[in-house]
């Protein structure tokens, strides 16, 4: 990921909500941060950490108030550019299915490219090719409604709609909360084979270490507005003390090998997956059959 | 029929999806809860875990078969009102439940329109406050708590109906892992300290861990049930897309090597004390 410009390049952010009132909320306190082109960047935190206010500042939702945003090297608070931003960059919010609103699956995926003023056959390839992305056939639900269908696929279908933007960045934010554990593990293996059939950047918002630990390249922990630690998945929960005193958790097996290694063996502490964590503990058993 | 228990027998519960499409959420189950289990319900998306939690508290009816609770048939209407003072509920999202600006006056909702006098009332808000460790926050705002205290808000307020039983459907799904952790270990003390039965859906494997029987629901049917552990050794616990724990996958993956561990590991607690035994 080294000489690779930034696509999205956080410096100093501040952002208050309310403020000059009793209900003055600090949400973001002097955030930098860069996200590389083509990276899976996921952003973790407790509940109020700041992190969904962060991402919004991303697409324009939100303009920066103190500090810089720029995406795709254009500064967000010029505020000519920033109608742009919806183009570049795919936000799709929490319990995305909620904004579902038109009458067919076709039409609701294909509100966005409309939008953009694309033609007719445009409109028609972008709409399959989003909701092939998400494992829906158009020709299956193309033409039924889409509050006929299961929760799962209704949030595949709104992200479809955010795909069918192509957007270069794609911002989720805890996209597979409420999912089962089958629908969580197809959503998440359709964002990665579209992110390396892209190059697509992808900032993922979650509750999930394991999610992070499998699939991030990078993650950043927001802890009250304050980014309190960056690094690689490896780096980050191989710091378990920190993350639990930020009401955040670290994978199964890293936190198996750090209460061994505090009983005193000899373990690795910086482990990820439980096939990391079976050679560990292989090595204490000794050789088994 | 048994006082002390949930009993639903040969129960079938049907919505009408259009003029004449019908949807089987539940398909003849027959089951039971004895007071003062923990019990953890598992299930895909649309298996039938909400329906199933909303006729126990005769939020719904069922299209055929029975449901009793502490003896009482939910389908008689006149006892609504006692059956919903036996079980409590704890949707998904808190703030659906929360009725009122400051911490204590929700919880103070139920018992108030229990008709109970204000001694009384106090008493209750006293403890349920006390049990979920939100006695500290009691004059505070519920809107400005964190997503696991608002839950803890939700369910003190369902506490102070002195429930027999306790129904949490996917309490966790929007918690951090702090809050997670704490919700669960809540539940933990209110099922061994104060003997209230415990149901808990999740979508989470980790959250269950500690129940006494796990119940694993699928298309409308009870698909898997035992413990814990029978259920994530179990075949067909993975055969319908389930994954056990991380530690329950680690100990197999070591099986499977031919290193002989203790198969009844499923905490990472466990496994930490079976290596130091070693």
């Amino acid at each position: 990921m080294t000489n690779v410009a930034p696509v999205i390049k956080v410096e100093n952010l501040t952002h208050v909500y309310s403020p000059g009132t009793p209900f003055q909320v600090v949400s973001l306190d002097g955030i930098s941060l860069e996200i590389m082109k083509g990276e899976l960047f996921a952003l973790v935190g407790s509940a109020g950490s700041g992190k969904t206010t962060l991402v919004q500042h991303f697409n324009g939702i939100i303009a920066p108030a103190k500090g810089k945003v720029w995406v795709c090297g254009v500064d967000v608070s010029d505020k000519n550019k920033r109608r742009d931003l919806w183009r570049k960059v795919g936000l799709v919010f929490q319990r995305p299915e909620q904004q579902l609103f038109e009458e067919t699956v076709f039409d609701d995926v294909a509100f966005g490219p409309r939008n953009m003023g694309l033609g007719k056959d445009e409109v028609l390839g972008r709409v399959k090719e989003a909701l092939q992305v998400v494992g829906l056939k158009i020709d299956e639900i193309g033409t039924i409604s889409p509050f006929r269908l299961s929760g799962g696929m209704r949030r595949r279908v709104a992200i479809a709609g955010v795909l069918a933007l192509r957007p270069d960045v794609l911002v989720l934010d805890e996209p597979a909360a409420g999912l089962d554990p089958r629908g969580r593990r197809q959503l998440m293996d359709h964002v990665e084979n579209f992110r390396y059939e892209r190059g697509v950047t992808v900032v993922l918002v979650t509750h999930s270490m394991e999610e992070v630990a499998l699939r991030a390249d990078r993650v950043a922990v927001l802890h009250k507005g304050r980014l309190a630690m960056g690094g690689t998945p490896r780096e980050v929960f191989n710091r378990v003390v920190e993350l639990r005193a930020l009401g955040l958790d670290v994978p199964a097996p890293a936190g198996l090998m750090h209460k061994l290694r505090a009983a005193g063996r000899r373990v690795r502490t910086d482990v990820l997956t439980i096939d990391e964590a079976r050679e560990e503990i292989a090595m204490i058993l000794g050789e088994g059959s | 029929m048994a006082a002390g228990s949930i009993e639903l027998i040969n129960v079938t519960k049907e919505y009408a999806t259009g003029r004449s499409h019908k949807k089987c959420a539940l398909d003849n189950i027959t089951l039971t809860i004895n007071q003062g289990e923990f019990v953890g319900l598992v299930g895909m998306n649309g298996s039938g875990k909400s329906t199933l939690a909303r006729l126990i508290n005769g939020l719904i009816l069922p299209t055929a078969g029975k449901v009793f609770v502490n003896g009482i048939d939910t389908a008689d209407r006149k006892s609504i009102i006692e059956i919903r003072r036996h079980v409590g509920m704890v949707f998904q999202n808190p703030d659906n439940q929360i009725v009122s600006p400051i911490v204590e006056e929700d919880v103070a909702f139920g018992p108030e329109n229990l008709g109970c006098y204000a001694d009384e009332v106090k008493e209750r808000i006293d403890w349920a406050l006390q049990a979920t460790g939100m006695d500290e926050l009691r004059h505070h705002a519920p809107y400005l708590l964190s997503g696991g205290q608002k839950q803890k808000v939700a369910i003190a307020a369902a506490l102070s109906m002195r429930p027999d039983y306790l129904i949490l459907d996917e309490p966790t799904s929007m918690l951090d892992p702090g809050g997670k952790y704490d919700l669960i270990e809540n539940l933990k003390m209110l099922n061994e300290k104060y003997g209230i039965t415990v149901m808990l859906i999740s979508h989470h494997m980790e959250d269950v861990v500690h129940a006494d029987r796990l119940i694993v629901l699928d298309q409308g049917q009870i698909y898997l049930e035992g413990t814990p552990r029978e259920v994530f050794s179990s075949e067909n616990f993975f055969s319908a897309g389930f994954k056990p724990p991380g530690i329950v996958q680690l100990v197999s993956n070591l099986r499977k090597r031919g290193h002989m561990i203790d198969e009844n590991i499923i905490t990472v607690q466990q496994m930490v004390e079976y290596i130091c035994r070693l």
